[in-house]
């Protein structure tokens, strides 16, 4: 059959859309897909300290407004019968998540090995990812700096970088996130991005732990590869009936995932 | 009158300006967004202006592709209305992001599961339909003195602009609805609500640009009629997809579901709903076009084309604003203490005054375009 001119150039303009939509997915995506990292907390051992908050605000440098690890506190009952509940929520790296499916320009990824990124120089800023998320996971950059009190409270520069906008020594002292050591300046990526938990990659590929869960003082955070035997997480879980899965390191406990009717199938689990 | 609407406009240009500057040079840290409420009013103006696009394209359409007779004299300044309003759209959408420069990765890197991506390829399209159209429609006074293969090329845009119109209004009330983690739009009747609000806003608009750039004649005054019976139509049925909605939330019970329907409704900006929306966009401009006696009344008939435009604004804040201000944890608000946690927004001097530049820069595009549109290069001929 004849391919006139026009067919021609339909069939290469659908083809070429085809290509290129299929092609943004299929990249290198990063991490060892034999692991699957996750996180088991216990609610039993939180105190609420934030210290795994204030760990991973040094740790990753991240500006004001912005906090990956946060402990969202709760409070049960009525006095005199009270009881407070704590729970610290990362990212849930989650198995479906609802973050990666809405970027228009797959700037936020899972990579093999679980964990949800953010391509720093993809990302345009049009935080959908942040209505998306079910679990508030994510926060937008908008380049609030800490100046005055990092400058130190004698310095006379300080007042100056505040009225400038210009981030302060260690607000500038650049961020270890993703190995990339990005220096904080005014407009330049990550200001403008959506910022995320991501498990402290870059410390996890140097054999550490994520900050928070290294400096929890309860250790109430464990983490590891789910995969691994040797694991303090390693996870049991049934293919045919994902919902069900078994900590053996945690044996006698009631395990849940938070907002488990999404369907996200987050990778981080509470022992309650 | 003609003056002093000039001057309005001069001033809006200046104070927009401004805006759009100060937008350029600080970015996003002097607007009130937070990271509850991360999409305001930008986004917002956003649907707003494009859902008067897709309007007044379904309606040129309804000249060019399916030959509606009455339509036919405002054919060309329903595409015009398609067009800047598409424009205007797509600025707002463009200065909401944290990396305006890097739109074009949209294009480069898609990603096939997200709705926005495709949307871009979709608004693409639809502004290259626009262009073509507008560039068939220019220098004739209407689509007859067209001559044949023109009137052919035109009526093939026209056919084929209305799925993609379709898709552009349909498409950005998709990108709302798949969203599991905002109950108010996690919902199949949110695209169809896009829709029917689209036809509705921008059959109004249409009534008033009209008003305003057509003769007033004995064929006006029919066309203006039979607009106002499609809007009233319209009205009636956005207002029963609210009902269903609302009716559906009552029923359910569902927490969450309550909590983002009690916030629209009965919430700190209660007025955007009841007054703005309900009353003066919808009820109000339906008597009017639904009573003759009142419709007889030209300027009241006008009047109420003027409230749908202006409603529709208190319906789209409506739909962005309210379903984000409940947080995914109610304890996350009090995790951490700083003016980016809160769910409390109303936006910034920034923000006003850069939609003001971008719907400044709208109105002088229309005007630059509709006169373009209207040169009269036989008239030239002639005196050569």
């Amino acid at each position: 059959m004849e391919t006139t001119r026009r067919e021609f150039l339909v069939g290469a303009g659908a083809g070429a859309t085809i290509a290129t939509m299929s092609g943004c997915s299929s990249s290198a995506k990063g991490g060892d897909p034999a692991k699957r990292y996750g996180m088991v907390i216990d609610l039993e051992k939180c105190i609420g300290c934030n210290t795994c908050s204030v760990a991973c605000k040094a740790e990753n440098h991240t500006p004001p407004g912005v906090s990956y690890m946060v402990v969202m506190e709760e409070e049960i009952g009525e006095y005199p019968y009270v009881k407070r509940r704590f729970v610290p929520r990362p990212c849930m790296q989650c198995e479906q998540p609802s973050c990666t499916m809405v970027c228009p320009t797959s700037a936020t990824y899972t990579r093999d090995d679980g964990v949800t990124a953010i391509d720093y120089d993809k990302c345009i800023g049009c935080r959908y990812c942040i209505t998306a998320c079910p679990y508030g996971a994510r926060s937008f950059d908008f380049g609030h700096d800490y100046p005055t009190a990092c400058a130190g409270p004698t310095d006379p520069a300080a007042g100056e970088v505040l009225a400038s906008r210009q981030p302060a020594a260690y607000a500038a002292a650049p961020s270890p996130e993703y190995g990339e050591n990005r220096p904080r300046a005014p407009g330049q990526s990550p200001v403008n991005n959506v910022r995320k938990c991501h498990f402290c990659l870059h410390r996890v590929e140097r054999g550490m732990l994520p900050a928070c869960a290294s400096a929890c003082p309860g250790r109430a955070i464990h983490f590891g590869d789910m995969n691994d035997r040797e694991s303090i997480v390693y996870r049991l879980r049934d293919p045919e009936h994902p919902d069900e899965v078994v900590f053996p390191n945690f044996p006698n406990r009631h395990v849940m995932q938070l907002k488990k009717e999404t369907g996200n199938d987050p990778a981080v689990y509470y022992l309650t | 009158m003609k003056r002093l609407a000039y001057i309005a406009l001069s001033i809006l240009t200046v104070v927009g300006a401004y805006g759009l500057w100060q937008r350029a040079t600080v970015g996003l840290i002097d607007t009130a967004l937070t990271n509850i409420v991360t999409w305001g009013l930008w986004v917002a103006l956003y649907i707003y202006f494009l859902g008067l696009s897709a309007g007044g394209f379904v309606l040129s359409s309804m000249v060019y592709a399916l030959k509606i007779k009455q339509l036919e004299r405002v054919g060309k300044l329903a595409v015009l209305q398609a067009f800047v309003c598409v424009a205007m759209g797509l600025t707002m959408i463009w200065i909401d992001l944290g990396h305006p420069l890097r739109f074009f990765k949209v294009f480069l890197s898609p990603n096939p599961t997200s709705l926005l991506s495709w949307e871009s390829f979709v608004y693409l399209a639809y502004v290259f339909v626009l262009l073509g159209e507008l560039w068939l429609l220019s220098g004739v006074a209407s689509a007859e003195e067209l001559p044949p293969r023109r009137a052919r090329t035109l009526k093939a845009f026209a056919t084929v602009g209305i799925p993609i119109a379709v898709g552009v209004h349909w498409g950005t009330g998709a990108l709302f609805a798949v969203v599991k983690a905002r109950p108010e739009w996690h919902t199949g009747i949110t695209p169809i609500a896009f829709l029917a609000s689209a036809v509705m806003s921008g059959t109004a608009l249409l009534m008033v640009l009209a008003a305003i750039f057509d003769r007033k004649d004995e064929g006006h005054r029919q066309c203006m009629e039979f607009m106002a019976k499609l809007a009233a139509a319209t009205i009636v049925f956005d207002l029963l997809l609210l009902f269903s909605e609302a009716l559906v939330v009552w029923y359910g019970g569902v927490e969450h579901e309550v909590a983002a329907f009690r916030q629209l409704y009965f919430g700190p900006y209660w007025y955007a709903t009841w007054i703005v929306h309900l009353l003066l966009g919808s009820l109000v401009p339906l008597a009017i076009f639904s009573s003759s006696r009142l419709r007889s009344n030209y300027h009241l008939l006008v009047t109420g084309a003027g409230l749908v435009v202006l409603g529709i604004v208190g319906y789209r804040l409506n739909i962005v604003i309210p379903a984000q201000v409940d947080p995914p944890f109610h304890e996350f608000l009090g995790a951490f203490h700083h003016i980016r946690n809160t769910k409390d927004y109303f936006p910034a001097l920034m923000e006003w005054l850069s939609s003001a530049g971008i719907v400044a820069g709208g109105i002088w595009m229309f005007l630059i375009v509709w006169s373009w549109m209207n040169r009269a290069p036989s008239k030239t001929a002639v005196s050569s």
